[in-house]
């Protein structure tokens, strides 16, 4: 009997598992053929495509802001949310920008600007000029410095949509330090900060350049390459690739995703599957000993027996015999079962 | 003599999962699986080992909030009723495939497997399978290490550092209250590093944490041996990095043995093939269908159709793929010696539920490596980071750079448009949680129950911060508990720091989310002081 398989699925183990499920994605990806929510092909497609190639995908830009999928929810979820259901607050009327790092070459910063602070400013600039201002991050690298506002080594700026309260910075420059300031620009080019963030610090993409005196000697690329798994004969550049791409692997799960259900049922073929059981029940005295097909089995304190059989192609014969307690009377039923499957 | 070390280390985590107000609650089969499927099966193979008595050495990271469910008594019963009731489907399963043979003999395999898990859990380890690991740590085979409080990231917690240093020092100080002694090492969470995260670790009295690859290559200075030698970091701490050819062998989708085609097919469970009344009994009460563990397939190929599992095959290409695992090992241990002019070592983390639950077969390989490693030569010898430390006692200072083993090597997997909407409140409670720890540390008027309320409010704060619920966010899987949890646990805490503020406590609320909220029973707020 055909028990063909109900879900299209890849074997790969970990890229099966982190196919997109049926979850409703309310907002958009930010970047596309890259991150785990597309098929197996397209990222097998998007490692081989060197990494610089991507790049221009990638501009600033604000990241969706993400309804909650409270809506997608299972059944036992909306039997758990019920009716209530917290929501978080917006804000905490603080007014800040805060920084994070995401990788060497992209920032992340999220903000809170209180519409007291927003006044305060409209106020200083004057209304008329502020409704021509523009609202911007101005992104200060501040590498090896003290930084004061003033002498960050250089700086560049971000307009933002009104709307915005993130944004993902690309600074293009790994190992650097940053700091920025929001806040808005007057149309004679005047710079009203609302908020300064914290100072964060970019990993390194490549190797230090600093080296230990004694160890000046060392075939700096045969160590590197051997480390990340690429073999001899390679040159730095090329290495460098190497582990950008070696990176783009998945070989760590995060958290064990095959706990989480079935694979994705995305690109489902159109499917049928269909088996047969049958099912053999009957009952007699409640002290009788039974056998079906030569085996005992447990009659039911009312005497009552049911069993359940995967049925295969072909003919089965079943005997059914009971036999009385004292061993002096016997009752015997042979049923015969024949199945295809055309 | 051997030419090198290799140390196998495995990962074993699941978020902290317990709903005692509900009497059904799909995730806590997560943990019920785990059991059954990996820690179980690790168990037996630590404890077959021993009792061959063949040496080995291997690391085990179990993460506080696993170990908090593993003790926790409502769980340990409700594990024992999934077993019995998981034993009474196999019995079933066993009548029914009767004119099946290729089935019957794997439901007789089931049924067995899941008799035997019930003796180790119940008869074996007395339901708290924390004793297994006790006595594997106290026999020197197993170095048991520890993993962030609830697994939070750290590298995206830095605009308030005690909120890092929390979830090291708590991790240590459970550790030290179960197991008795100070972890030997840290699996930081998603291993991820972030520079000065060490001198957290080493104020605990931690050894040793892993980075990966880049989080070495690209230390400062160069690391004169690359990742195969461990470095030290100026607090004392040491940091391993992880070798990136034995985690291909295991880990890679193209490359990786776990999808050999004898191997057991993950994604054809009974929960979901057979007929719904007859599963009904077995699968959620609201009849959602769940996976039960029995699978009768093997992987077979790369389409649909899939062939009935043999247990002999996959167990012979287990040992193949163990000694294909050796042999290039031995081969880059040889080729590393002679050109460093010093034995390397391999470090090979894995999640420890990739073992069982997902690769089937793999407490089995991990079985044969071991005692092939300890039989069939002498190239290399398994060691732990301790042991390699206690034995090569200079080792380079670099500072390693910042890093994680998810997708991309950074912090991209858990800061992404799924996920970055949790940082503000994350961050704003861990603000929160430091100024309420300061407050109460001035202040010689402190309750017992506003210390209840401080504690309470550090784990509510500890649960937020799981790692998971922005994994679960981002893959895009059982997304609305992950939201349901982060929400959860940021009103609790936000609640008892409006009470605490305000000096109204609501006894009935601390009472009730104290009881749903109750791993780390020691847990004292004041980690979080300045």
């Amino acid at each position: 009997m055909a028990e063909s398989s109900k879900k299209k699925r890849t074997v790969k183990p970990r890229a099966a598992k982190k196919t997109p499920r049926t979850a409703k994605k309310p907002a958009k990806k930010r970047t596309t053929a890259k991150g785990t929510g597309t098929s197996l092909a397209k990222r097998i497609l998007s490692r081989l495509k060197p990494a610089a190639l991507r790049i221009p995908e990638e501009t600033a830009k604000e990241s969706p802001k993400r309804e909650h999928p409270v809506a997608s929810a299972g059944p036992v979820m909306q039997k758990m949310m019920g009716s209530r259901g917290y929501e978080l607050p917006e804000g905490y009327s603080d007014c800040r920008i805060t920084l994070l790092v995401r990788d060497p070459h992209w920032l992340y910063a999220y903000w809170e600007i209180p519409d007291w602070k927003i006044d305060e400013i409209r106020s200083a600039i004057g209304h008329y000029e502020f409704s021509r201002s523009k609202k911007i991050l101005r992104v200060y690298d501040v590498s090896g410095i003290n930084f004061t506002g003033m002498n960050a080594n250089k700086s560049f700026d971000i307009e933002l949509n009104s709307q915005a309260k993130n944004w993902y910075v690309n600074i293009g420059e790994p190992n650097r330090s940053w700091c920025i300031d929001i806040g808005f620009l007057d149309p004679s080019g005047k710079f009203y900060v609302a908020a300064r963030s914290n100072i964060v610090s970019t990993p390194r993409d490549s190797m230090s350049d600093e080296i230990d005196e004694e160890w000046m000697t060392i075939d700096w690329d045969k160590i590197y390459s051997l480390s990340g798994g690429f073999g001899l004969g390679r040159s730095s550049g090329d290495i460098k690739e190497l582990l950008k791409r070696r990176l783009h692997e998945e070989l760590s799960s995060g958290f064990p995703s095959s706990f989480m259900q079935k694979p994705s049922e995305e690109n489902k073929d159109f499917w049928l599957v269909a088996s047969t059981e049958l099912i053999v029940y009957g009952a007699t005295e409640p002290s009788a000993q039974l056998t079906v097909q030569g085996l005992p089995v447990k009659l039911r304190s009312d005497g009552s027996f049911t069993l359940r059989f995967a049925l295969p192609d072909g003919r089965q014969e079943i005997p059914i015999v009971a036999k009385n307690a004292k061993g002096d009377m016997r009752r015997s039923i042979t049923k015969v079962v024949e199945k295809r499957t055309q | 003599m051997e030419k090198g070390y290799l140390a196998l280390v495995l990962h074993a985590h699941l978020p902290f999962v317990r709903h005692p107000e509900h009497s059904d609650f799909l995730e806590e089969d997560w943990l019920f699986e785990a059991i059954t499927e990996t820690y179980i099966p690790l168990i037996n193979v630590f404890d077959g080992l021993i009792r061959d008595g063949i040496p080995f050495k291997i690391t085990v990271s179990l993460s506080p909030t696993l170990i908090a469910m593993l003790r926790d008594d409502l769980l340990q019963q409700r594990y024992i009723a999934h077993m019995n009731s998981l034993i009474e489907l196999s019995y079933k399963e066993i009548e029914r495939t009767k004119w099946e043979p290729q089935f019957n003999h794997l439901a007789h395999m089931y049924k067995d497997k899941f008799e035997n898990a019930r003796w180790v859990f119940c008869e074996k380890y007395g339901r708290d399978l924390t004793r297994a690991f006790k006595t594997f740590l106290d026999s020197g085979c197993v170095e048991v290490i520890t993993c962030g409080a609830t697994h939070g990231f750290l590298p995206l917690m830095e605009t308030c550092k005690e909120a890092s240093r929390a979830q090291i020092r708590v991790a240590a100080r459970y550790f030290k209250d179960v197991f008795g002694r100070t972890p030997a090492g840290i699996w930081l969470p998603e291993c991820g590093y972030f520079p000065g995260h060490d001198r957290y670790v080493f104020e605990e009295g931690i050894r040793y944490f892993f980075v990966d690859t880049h989080g070495i290559l690209h230390g400062s200075p160069r690391p004169k041996y690359g990742i195969f030698a461990p470095v030290y970091c100026r607090s004392g701490a040491a940091a391993f990095g992880r070798d990136i050819e034995s985690s291909k062998a295991v880990w890679s989708a193209k490359e990786g043995y776990p999808g050999d085609y004898n191997y057991r097919e993950f994604y054809r469970d009974i929960g979901f093939d057979l007929d719904f009344e007859y599963m009904k009994p077995y699968i959620h009460s609201d009849g959602i269908r769940v996976n039960t563990g029995i699978k009768y397939y093997r992987i077979t190929g790369e389409t649909n159709h899939k062939e009935p599992y043999d247990r002999r095959w996959a167990l012979d290409r287990a040992a193949d793929h163990a000694g294909n695992f050796m042999f290039n090992r031995q081969k880059q241990v040889e080729h590393l010696y002679d050109l460093l002019g010093k034995k390397p070592i391999l470090v090979s983390p894995y999640d420890a539920e990739l073992f069982g639950h997902w690769w089937f077969e793999g407490p089995e390989w991990l079985d044969f490596l071991i005692r092939k490693l300890a039989c069939d030569q002498d190239t290399i010898k398994l060691t732990t980071p301790s042991h390699y430390l206690d034995e090569n006692k200079r080792n380079q200072v670099i500072e390693p750079s910042m890093s994680s083993w998810g997708y991309k090597g950074y912090n991209e997997v858990w800061l992404e448009g799924s996920n970055d909407w949790i940082y503000r409140h994350l961050h704003k409670a861990a603000e929160r949680m430091m100024e309420l720890a300061n407050d109460a540390v001035r202040s010689n008027n402190n309750s017992p129950q506003k210390i209840r309320a401080l504690n309470q409010a550090a784990r509510e704060l500890l649960l937020a911060q799981a790692s998971d619920w922005a994994f679960i966010m981002k893959t895009g899987t059982t997304v609305p508990y992950a939201v349901k949890r982060t929400k959860d646990h940021i009103e609790r805490f936000t609640k008892l720091y409006e009470m605490l503020k305000s000096g109204n406590i609501d006894e009935g609320y601390l009472a009730d989310i104290g009881s749903k909220d109750n791993l780390f029973p020691d847990l004292d707020y004041r980690v979080y002081c300045t």
